[in-house]
């Protein structure tokens, strides 16, 4: 297998790909990312047309919200499209044998765990930052914590559940 | 048809064992066996080269190429 490009890895990381994509795969990927492309390039320029009707005929105030929503709701729905291309397809699965489980689940936790901590670290942050940006005065990040705590959980369960759910145990076949 | 499977099963190794010789998805090797995806001449190669055969063994079909 050929040395994974930096653009590579960050598609992967873009679309929660865990595992390096092979040549098929990654064919399946440009070709999916290809028609999410092109489908919103085409509704994009559509609705962009209608909003210059609109905003030529109708309010221009309504023309104004008309379009950055109706674009949100393409990449939403391009969104959705991509996901389930892609899960149709298994890419996002992790294949592993029968024996392999209990070393998967531990991988699990470890990653759960990193991503636990980096939400939790957000969270605070965020929290004591936005805090302070409002009261426009300085305030002490540790009293944030609870606040960094519910986030940490929220990141490191969503990140278990999100894996054990694609794990997938493949039967021998010798 | 090609003779992945074949090869595959005489040397008594899974889909997922081979997959991972080669560094590809399982179900890249199981579409392959199945003739339902034509691998690049690299993955061709790596996958006689696992197998200890050659690439005329493996996907040359004789009878149906005349």
């Amino acid at each position: 297998m050929r040395r994974e490009s930096l653009w590579l890895r960050f598609v992967r990381y873009w679309y929660g790909i865990d595992s390096k994509l092979d040549e098929r795969q990654l064919a399946e990927v440009e070709r999916i990312g290809n028609n999410a492309y092109v489908i919103s390039g085409v509704v994009e320029l559509i609705l962009l047309v209608i909003t210059l009707i609109m905003a030529l005929t109708v309010k221009s105030e309504i023309a104004l919200w008309f379009l950055p929503l109706t674009i949100a709701v393409t990449m939403l729905l391009m969104s959705i499209y991509t996901y389930l291309a892609m899960r149709k397809l298994k890419i996002f699965s992790i294949e592993i044998t029968a024996d392999e489980r209990p070393k998967a689940i531990r991988r699990i936790w470890i990653k759960a765990t990193v991503a636990g901590i980096i939400g939790a670290v957000f969270g605070t942050l965020g929290s004591a930052l936005g805090t302070s940006s409002v009261q426009n005065s300085l305030v002490n990040v540790l009293d944030f914590w609870p606040q960094g705590l519910w986030l940490g959980v929220c990141c490191g369960a969503g990140s278990a559940m999100g894996r054990v759910q694609r794990l997938k145990v493949v039967k021998e076949d010798k | 048809m090609n003779r992945v499977r074949e090869y595959r099963k005489q040397q008594q190794i899974s889909q997922m064992e081979l997959a991972r010789r080669i560094g590809v998805a399982r179900q890249t090797i199981n579409l392959i066996e199945n003739d339902k995806y034509n691998p690049s001449l690299e993955l061709c190669l790596n996958l006689a080269h696992a197998l200890g055969t050659d690439l005329n063994t493996l996907f040359w079909d004789g009878d149906e190429a005349r």
